[in-house]
């Protein structure tokens, strides 16, 4: 910490903070008819100072909801977020590339799964989501992936929150689920060839979520200036079940 | 970097390369090499097991296991999306507990395995001694043709009528709702109403958890630039409430009142007088006299509650317009808590041609002991104001399963009911199933069945009506209410005899006599219809695990023992097997499908689902021929077959132009009409008091429901790692306040207490769910807390549904 001087400016601030918020409080207070009943009309709070919305006591708040998480600094000052530009070095290791596949496999049931969400979730809306994964940030080394599927606002439908305990003990009972991993890579057609995309393109429709700059080691492209991936990399119709069922077989189905 | 730029630039010539051979290139290295293009899985569509949404799902299996999902695009229901459940759907056949083996009590909490052969011996002799007093407990998981074989065991079999699914606990209101309104069941529009609307009203519904892909289809339509008025009617604030433009919480069972305030403003504004009200509609209010004081409400007549007075009794214009006089926007207010305003707001925009106004509402208007009212007071508000027979307007009920529609109504596996939603009160329609049966005149009994609580009280009284229970694909040891009389009883009556067929053991296995292994969803041919009145087909895709076999095989088996017992009613009129000639082959020789190894020599849905398809003509819910849906990502009833031969499925009701079955130039036609002139109803209904309210005693309200991680009473999806590590326990969310006054934090730990019983919960404050002052909300998922011990049976007097959405509890520290 400073010394007093700046103490004693942080203390006046605190102080009028807590004015404030017992102003607004007060005047919530007398506004709320008599009827227990009645809520706020508005579910988005106007971020003025009428609508803005109490602080929550301690108590209200769940300490292990909000713990520390374990992959994450939460120091201000620490907290850099870079962006690492097209033409610097990317790692194709082997090694990393293995690496990332055993991370991403850890958060996801199968290959194609929804990965749970590392953090905890304090915000149900899609905004807070946003933040950091509508165009993928890398903070002190932690990547939070862009958003691969942006027509969708509602990430906690299908992303469900792994590793945070919530109130109580876990039902322990073992699944022997064991989830298809998918390949390792694409296959190319010789030494060299652009390889096929080895996973369906449903869902994954950036590649640059996991291809891009901010992609996970291993699994960047070599020429992220290169704007048109299925240029070269072919999409896989199996894979996208895109003739599956009722839907006629497209015409080259079936020969030769 | 000069290496990297070499390597990329030797890479983009070999691209250059192989785009100028590429179809010839991969077309040979696809050949050459196993994983190109493919993934060495085997795709199979099915319908996800869940909730009533039905979304499609294509399930990827290797060596007899499934290993990875997706979501099938093809499927116009969700397109291409599912939710955390629905993506890790193939994971619920895989809990390391399942069941594989008959399982036979020997003591108190002691099974030893028998052969299946000893298990159908025990249950056919169980049956054949006292038929009567057996009954099948059934579910709205049932696939179409489970609950088909269940329905004509019990209706043809045994000649009476007690069957009953736990969607009477989900949505039997909704059924009652729509029969009272429209003559008969299901909903009149379709999802593809939630691509049109433009105002979307919520009642006591939270589907941003319950029903995601639908909350997702029409909530996502605003990243395109479409404005949609989302106005959430609750008595919490949820996830749902973070999107909705407005958010109005309303007194337990004041729903009523805001229904009839918004029908109150719609009369001043001279809507009675509108030409489509005066055409197509009729005015109804219920036979039974309502209160006069609606804090104390009447015990019903028996009389009045008879199923004949579901339809109500008329009443003209200028009475209806008297009744609802009262229901001013400040009265409403001082009644729900809805400020005045924006019941004027909402009358607003029912009014306004220019918009198109969805109600849509699942469990809070069913569970409720005036669900049938509540749910006739939807669609009437959208009748009243024109809301209706348009693209995106209407009044549409959710299902929380995946065939409460499909098998539970459709099938008709209540005790009221025929296939084809056929009321067996009616001489005409017993005829007509004896005749497509070839049963002996007489056979099926007239006299409705034991409902729900009924059967379950029967069975819980030493000396009751019941003593032989069958439960299939449901946990009423979980989900019924009020657990202390209406199961767990069971453990006083010692003669009673529990039959149990589940994948896992349960709350409800915990007190079965006999225990049976079930195969379960793609372990299983099958067939569900959702709450749109689709029909979804699929194939069995994995063996099940060790014994386990489908419930449909379990009970044919025994109606085949049975009928080798010489059990009379087993027989048709010719003396043949009841199920001979629904399995039987084109040569007229009967496949031995009570055997297990037979069973799967022919497709045993096909054939039942091709017999129970003639009764469902009679409602107008055409059913296509089998192999039509094996083609098809799901159709909606009415399917009809077109002059080309193909069939074509119907997406709204009653409207010309849409609905195959309404007469060129009728406009509007309700051609299974209450009143037989072709009109549906608008009802008045008066808001009353519920059975119990927070008093001095047991000051809170106690609202139970699910969280979107776990499907009701989580026997699947606690045994999803992903899921339950997101949720593993349940709680007790509490507001602020109360837990200020109670001088308890989130976690500490609280007792909630009715007068029925009490459960120890940690405490949630501002956790997923919002509870305004005074309520409390608890989720009922996990088997080690069960909040229904608490519940109240308490139940609405047509549809016989429980109200689980409000009662009174008090809270004490822990």
């Amino acid at each position: 910490m400073a010394g007093p001087g700046p103490a004693r400016g942080w203390l006046a601030i605190l102080c009028a903070g807590i004015m404030g918020v017992a102003l607004v409080g007060l005047a919530l207070g007398m506004g709320t008819p008599a009827t227990a009943w009645t809520a706020p009309v508005s579910a988005r709070p106007d971020p003025g100072l009428d609508g803005a919305l109490p602080a929550p006591r301690y108590a209200e708040i769940d300490s292990r909801a909000r713990g520390v998480n374990a992959h994450y600094h939460s120091d201000l000052r620490t907290l850099v977020s870079r962006t690492p530009g097209l033409a610097e070095a990317v790692d194709t290791s082997e090694e990393s590339r293995r690496a990332t596949l055993a991370r991403r496999a850890a958060r996801r049931a199968y290959a194609g799964a929804p990965p749970t969400i590392p953090h905890p979730v304090d915000a149900n809306q899609v905004e807070a989501c946003y933040a950091c994964h509508g165009q993928g940030r890398e903070i002190d080394g932690l990547i939070a992936p862009k958003i691969s599927h942006q027509r969708y606002t509602n990430c906690t439908q299908c992303h469900a929150q792994g590793g945070t305990p919530g109130p109580g003990p876990e039902l322990a009972i073992p699944n022997l689920f064991a989830g298809d991993q998918g390949p390792s890579s694409g296959v190319r057609a010789y030494p060299g060839a652009p390889p096929q995309m080895p996973h369906p393109t449903t869902m994954r429709e950036d590649c640059t979520s996991c291809h891009g700059v901010l992609g996970g080691k291993g699994m960047r492209t070599s020429h992220p200036w290169r704007m048109n991936c299925v240029q070269c990399h072919a999409q896989s119709a199996t894979l996208n079940q895109s003739y599956f069922g009722e839907e006629p077989p497209p015409p080259w189905a079936g020969q030769k | 970097m000069i290496q990297l730029e070499r390597r990329d630039f030797l890479k983009m010539s070999a691209m250059a390369a192989a785009a100028a051979m590429i179809a010839p290139g991969t077309a040979a290295a696809a050949e050459g090499a196993a994983p190109a293009g493919g993934d060495g899985l085997t795709w199979s569509k099915a319908p996800c097991r869940f909730c009533g949404t039905g979304c499609g799902v294509l399930l990827g299996a290797k060596d007899g296991k499934v290993v990875a999902m997706q979501a099938d695009k093809e499927a116009d229901v969700n397109k291409g999306l599912c939710c955390m459940k629905g993506y890790h759907v193939g994971l619920i056949l895989y809990g390391q507990d399942r069941l594989t083996r008959p399982l036979k009590r020997v003591a108190e909490g002691k099974y030893e395995a028998i052969s299946w052969d000893e298990a159908l011996t025990i249950i056919a002799e169980r049956i054949k001694a006292k038929p009567g007093k057996f009954a099948l407990y059934g579910s709205g998981q049932h696939t179409i043709v489970e609950g088909y074989i269940a329905n004509k065991f019990v209706k043809a079999g045994l000649g009476h009528n007690h069957i009953d699914p736990n969607a009477r606990l989900c949505m039997a209101s909704a059924a009652t709702g729509y029969n009272a309104t429209y003559g008969v069941d299901e909903p009149t529009g379709c999802y593809d109403d939630l691509d049109h609307c433009t105002v979307l009203i919520s009642w006591g519904n939270n589907p941003a958890e319950q029903h995601p892909v639908l909350f997702s289809r029409v909530m996502d339509r605003r990243l395109k630039g479409d404005k949609i008025h989302f106005i959430d009617l609750a008595t919490r604030r949820t996830r749902s409430s973070e999107q909705a433009d407005e958010v109005h919480f309303f007194a337990p069972n004041s729903d009523l009142a805001v229904a009839n305030g918004i029908a109150h403003l719609l009369v001043k504004k001279g809507f009675i007088d509108k030409e489509w009200v005066q055409k197509h509609f009729n005015f109804r209010k219920r036979v039974a006299e309502y209160a006069k004081d609606p804090a104390k409400p009447v015990d019903f007549d028996p009389e009045a509650i008879k199923p004949q007075n579901l339809t109500g009794a008329p009443m003209t214009a200028a009475e209806y317009a008297k009744a609802i006089e009262e229901y001013t926007p400040e009265h409403v207010e001082k009644i729900s808590g809805v400020p005045a305003d924006a019941i004027r707001r909402m009358a607003d925009l029912f009014a306004d041609p220019s918009q198109k106004v969805l109600s849509w509402w699942c469990m809070g208007p069913n569970q409720h002991t005036r669900g049938t009212a509540m749910n006739s007071l939807l669609h009437s508000i959208h009748h009243l104001a024109g809301q209706w027979g348009k693209p995106g307007c209407g009044s549409l009920s959710l299902t929380g399963q995946p065939s409460a529609c499909g098998t539970a109504r459709e099938v008709g596996t209540f005790c009221h009911l025929l296939p084809g939603h056929l009321p067996v009160i009616n001489p005409k329609y017993r005829e007509l199933a004896e005749e497509y049966w070839s049963l002996p005149k007489g056979r099926i009994s007239d006299k409705i069945g034991f409902h729900t609580v009924k059967m379950w009280e029967e069975f819980c009284k030493p000396d009751g009506a019941v003593d032989t229970i069958w439960v299939q694909v449901t946990n009423p040891g979980q989900t019924l209410p009020n657990q202390k009389k209406l199961f767990l009883k069971k453990k006083e009556c010692p003669d009673k005899f529990l039959i149990v067929s589940d994948v896992y053991p349960t709350a409800t296995t915990a007190l079965a006599d006999l225990i049976l292994p079930s195969a379960m969803y793609v372990e299983k041919n099958g067939m569900y219809g959702n709450a749109e009145r689709k029909t979804q087909q699929w194939f069995k895709m994995v063996p099940p695990p060790g014994e386990a076999r489908d419930d449909a095989w379990q009970t044919l088996a025994v109606s085949r023992r049975l009928f080798d017992m010489g059990v009379e009613t087993m027989k048709d009129k010719d003396g043949e097997w009841i199920f001979a000639k629904t399995l039987k082959n084109p040569d007229g020789s009967v496949p031995e499908a009570w055997k297990w190894e037979s069973y799967y020599s022919i497709n045993v849905d096909e054939r039942c689902f091709e017999e129970f398809r003639r009764f469902t003509r009679l409602k107008h819910k055409d059913l296509a021929p089998y192999q039509v849906y094996v083609k098809a990502h799901g159709l909606r009833w009415p399917v009809v077959q077109q002059p080309d031969g193909s069939w074509k499925e119907t997406l709204w009701r009653f409207v010309e132009g849409k609905d195959p079955y309404v007469k060129p130039g009728a406009g509007w036609q309700f051609y299974h009409s209450n009143s037989k002139d072709d009109r549906a109803f608008i009802w008045f209904h008066q808001y009353e008091q519920p059975p119990e309210m927070p008093d001095a005693a047991y000051p809170f309200w106690l609202c139970t429901g699910r969280v979107i991680e776990h499907w009701h009473s989580g026997t699947m999806t606690m045994r999803v790692p992903p899921l339950r590590r997101s949720m593993p326990h349940a709680y007790v969310e509490v507001h602020p306040d109360d837990a200020a006054a109670l001088g308890v934090k989130s976690g500490d730990q609280v007792v909630v207490e009715s007068r029925r019983g009490e459960l120890k919960l940690p405490v949630w404050i501002n956790g997923r769910g919002k509870p305004p002052k005074g309520t409390v909300f608890v989720p009922f998922f996990d088997e080690r807390l069960q909040i229904n011990l608490v519940t109240l049976d308490a139940h609405d007097p047509f549809s016989k549904q429980p109200d689980f959405k409000k009662c009174a509890v008090r809270l004490r520290r822990a």
